[in-house]
């Protein structure tokens, strides 16, 4: 587990972000959920995402968004990660600041 | 259709001539790939839009070109000189087919052989496939099916709904590359839903919750569309729809609102939007409070609101700039210039009344200054919509200079500078013939053949460099080569021998040198049928003449020569001398005025017929235009003689008074007195009375006839 401080909790997505690592990853992210009121996103190392996780992240706000959590990104992003969520229409443009990430993000706030 | 056809015909040589230049430009720079793709871009629009006008002969040819092309393209094959010799070929057939509609044994025999070369390119290059199971494999593969549908449709707005198996991912399909092939097609925006995801708590990250509507302006057509889901349509949801709205929308400028886009997509009834509207509330707000739709189907409408918007943008940018230059009739600007010409004249008679009425107040000419300013700038404006850089001409040399230099085993480079240089539209129409020829004699006459050149320690590849530049009101344009340069003696041993040169004549070279431009003045050792009949270098001088012009020339032996043409910036307009003759009036063009000078009619000898007067301790011929017109002139034996010189030719026109210089609007003459002699236009003056312009080159001819 990976914590940040007292209050918030890093789910850090590895280079990797596909199919495979899609189920591991939503436990991990449940489990998470529910030690902390803040998780963080880390998606600095990713170099390959699917749908399949970018679905697990508005699955993952909109449950944080029910139990009044906060959940948000950190840190940077890497150029496969923007660009995937680009070309998938989930943002017009890639965002340089990865803290507003989740306003530039279609319906994720 | 005609006029379809005719616009097609006119855009087509056009592309012809940017493609000749492409192709020159890419001999010299065989990798220069944005070379290559503009040469496949003329090819694939000229094929698309022949097809469109019922040119099918040309369409056919033009798309195994283009199939070639894109091989180029592709990397598959490199620019050599037999690709650009077989392209060049293929450029003047396909204008040919242009200029010669109809079915002819002869050009599809051509076209036959053309095309049979590019096949066998294509074969050497992929190492001997035959050119049969060449176009087999690409009809098989199809590279350009999209292209040519593309060419041909309508840009139409699509709105499709993706909705992908929840079983998707196992299927091993990955739906971003899907949608990254529809950004291909055209202006693209892509609408994810994920309203069926509330949480983790009955979320499988397995299955796909993920649908699409993508919002998509293309060319392309609807089967292009699905082609991209065809291997993933059989268990999803493809709707593709054209959003009709849309081309309404453009066109009218105007924005699609929410309440509309929400209606369309079948969101929301009439009812409820009604009732939405009567709230005095953002109506997207309203309808999420009520739970009439949800956010994301707002979210969804807004985006396609703003494709519109985006799309709007993008086609009024542009329209803006194809606003930036428009296609006119040149009879239409001729006809304004003329109308032009004659708000000049009724501007110089207004002028003209308010110096001579008694105006007290001064307000008459306070409005006919006015009046004048804007006349001359209305003036400079329409004559400058005639001016055309002269790039277009020079641009067509580049071909005449390859074809030459090979036909004639030389090597010789063409450089042009000052193409962006205007000059009128009919000057430059009428100055491709000249130039045509002197460039001819650069090249056969003026540059050495490449062992020559090395031998006299210059580089085999001989240059001509073609420029031109605005000079004061006159453009000057220059044909210059670096070869052995004009033989002084020769010329002046045969200007002696055909008594064109006075053998005790003081001659400077530039004198010698002009003699080439003598009627029958030819020093080639031999005819070639590329110039030295000795019929063309006068031609090209009086073909310059007749545009106003000058040609002045300078050699250096072993050196090269350079001939420079000065042409007026216009033939609307002429600068002009007016005289009177009794009551007539007469504009003498100023360029070929050399003096102003009184004849004493008792000092002036009359030689048999031949008139003469001291001028300049020469004896100088002179022409009565009284004479000559059938004129009664002033009783008076003071008079004065406008001295001329055009052509080396110098002699005298008698006049009654000089009045002064007189810049004036050109207007030709009626059909009844095209074939007058010595005139070659009119004008009219302030007061309303018509001043005829004189043609000093016929003047001339009618002096020398009359002397005998």
């Amino acid at each position: 587990m990976n914590e940040q401080n007292d209050s918030s909790v890093v789910v850090a997505l590895g280079a990797k972000a596909t199919i495979e690592q899609v189920s591991s990853l939503a436990d991990e992210i449940r489990a998470k959920l529910k030690q902390t009121d803040m998780l963080l996103f880390q998606v600095d190392q990713v170099e390959q995402i699917d749908l399949s996780v970018i679905q697990l992240m508005y699955a993952t706000k909109r449950q944080a968004d029910k139990e009044g959590k906060t959940f948000q990104f950190t840190g940077t992003a890497s150029q496969a990660f923007l660009d995937t969520l680009v070309d998938a229409g989930f943002l017009n443009e890639p965002v340089d600041d990865l803290s507003v990430l989740h306003r530039s993000l279609i319906d994720f706030d | 259709m005609d006029n379809f056809k005719e616009t097609f015909r006119e855009e087509a040589f056009e592309l012809l001539a940017s493609l000749e230049s492409d192709l020159l430009e890419l001999e010299s720079n065989p990798d220069d790939k944005e070379l290559v793709s503009s040469v496949f871009r003329v090819m694939h629009t000229i094929k698309g839009s022949s097809a469109m006008f019922g040119f099918d002969e040309i369409s056919e040819f033009t798309h195994e070109v283009e199939s070639f092309f894109d091989k180029v393209r592709n990397g598959e094959l490199r620019i050599d000189r037999q690709i650009i010799d077989a392209t060049l070929s293929a450029r003047d057939l396909i204008r040919e087919m242009l200029e010669e509609e109809g079915d002819s044994k002869e050009r599809k025999e051509e076209c036959e052989a053309v095309l049979q070369t590019f096949r066998t390119l294509a074969q050497q290059a992929k190492g001997g496939k035959s050119p049969d199971a060449e176009t087999e494999g690409e009809a098989e593969e199809s590279p350009f099916e999209v292209e040519r549908e593309e060419s041909n449709q309508e840009e139409l707005t699509y709105r499709i709904r993706f909705v992908p198996p929840s079983d998707l991912f196992k299927s091993g399909t990955n739906p971003i590359l899907l949608l990254r092939e529809l950004r291909e097609l055209g202006d693209c925006t892509i609408i994810p839903r994920l309203d069926s995801i509330e949480g983790l708590e009955k979320f499988d990250p397995e299955s796909c919750f993920c649908s699409w509507e993508i919002i998509l302006t293309t060319k392309a057509d609807i089967n292009a569309i699905r082609d991209i889901f065809i291997f993933i349509e059989s268990d999803s949801t493809i709707q593709i729809d054209t959003i009709e709205s849309f081309s309404d929308m453009i066109e009218n400028s105007q924005s699609r609102r929410l309440g509309d886009i929400l209606l369309e997509r079948g969101v929301i009834s009439e009812e409820t939007l009604k009732e939405a509207l009567g709230k005095q509330k953002r109506l997207g707000e309203v309808l999420v409070e009520t739970k009439a739709v949800s956010r994301g189907d707002i979210s969804a409408a807004l985006q396609e609101q703003e494709h519109g918007k985006r799309v709007q943008e993008k086609r009024t940018a542009t329209l803006g700039k194809a606003g930036m230059s428009i296609r006119v009739a040149s009879d239409k600007l001729d006809s304004l210039v003329d109308l032009v010409g004659e708000l000049v004249t009724v501007q110089a008679r207004i002028s003209q009344l308010a110096v001579q009425e008694n105006d007290a107040s001064g307000h008459l000419r306070l409005v006919s200054e006015q009046l004048e300013r804007l006349v001359e700038e209305l003036r400079d404006n329409t004559m400058s919509l005639r001016m055309v850089p002269i790039g277009t001409t020079f641009s067509k040399f580049r071909r005449l200079v390859r074809d030459l230099s090979l036909e004639l085993g030389k090597k010789v480079e063409l450089q042009a500078e000052g193409a962006e240089t205007e000059l009128d539209k009919t000057v430059i129409e009428q100055l491709g013939d000249p130039l045509v020829h002197l460039i001819r004699n650069c090249i056969d006459h003026g540059i050495e053949m490449p062992e020559v050149r090395s031998s006299h320690g210059k580089p085999e590849l001989g240059k001509v460099l073609l420029s031109a530049r605005h000079v004061g009101a006159t453009v000057q344009i220059s044909i210059e080569d670096d070869g052995g340069g004009l033989d002084r003696d020769a010329i002046l041993a045969k200007g002696i021998e055909r008594g064109l040169l006075s053998p005790d004549g003081k001659l400077s070279d530039e004198d010698i040198f002009q003699t080439i431009f003598l009627p029958g003045f030819s020093t080639a050792k031999k005819i070639t049928a590329v110039s030295g009949r000795g019929v063309g270098m006068d031609v090209v001088r009086q073909q310059i003449e007749a545009l106003r012009g000058s040609v002045s020339i300078w050699s250096e032996t072993g050196k090269g020569t350079k001939i420079t043409i000065s042409l007026p910036l216009t033939l609307a307009i002429v600068d002009g001398l007016l005289v009177r003759v009794g009551e007539e009036f007469f504009v003498v063009p100023l360029s070929a005025v050399e003096a102003c000078v009184e004849l004493d009619e008792n000092e002036a000898e009359e030689r048999g017929r031949r008139r003469l007067l001291e001028f300049r301790e020469k004896l100088l011929p002179y022409v009565r235009l009284d004479d000559l017109f059938d004129l009664s002139s002033d009783d008076t034996s003071l008079r004065q003689v406008v001295v001329t010189e055009l052509d080396f030719n110098r002699f005298g026109i008698v006049v009654d008074e000089v009045i002064g210089d007189h810049q004036t609007v050109i207007k030709s003459l009626g059909p009844l007195y095209q074939r007058v002699e010595g005139v070659s236009g009119a004008t009219i003056l302030g007061d309303g009375r018509v001043a005829l312009i004189l043609d000093i080159l016929q003047l001339a001819k009618i002096s020398a006839a009359v002397a005998g």
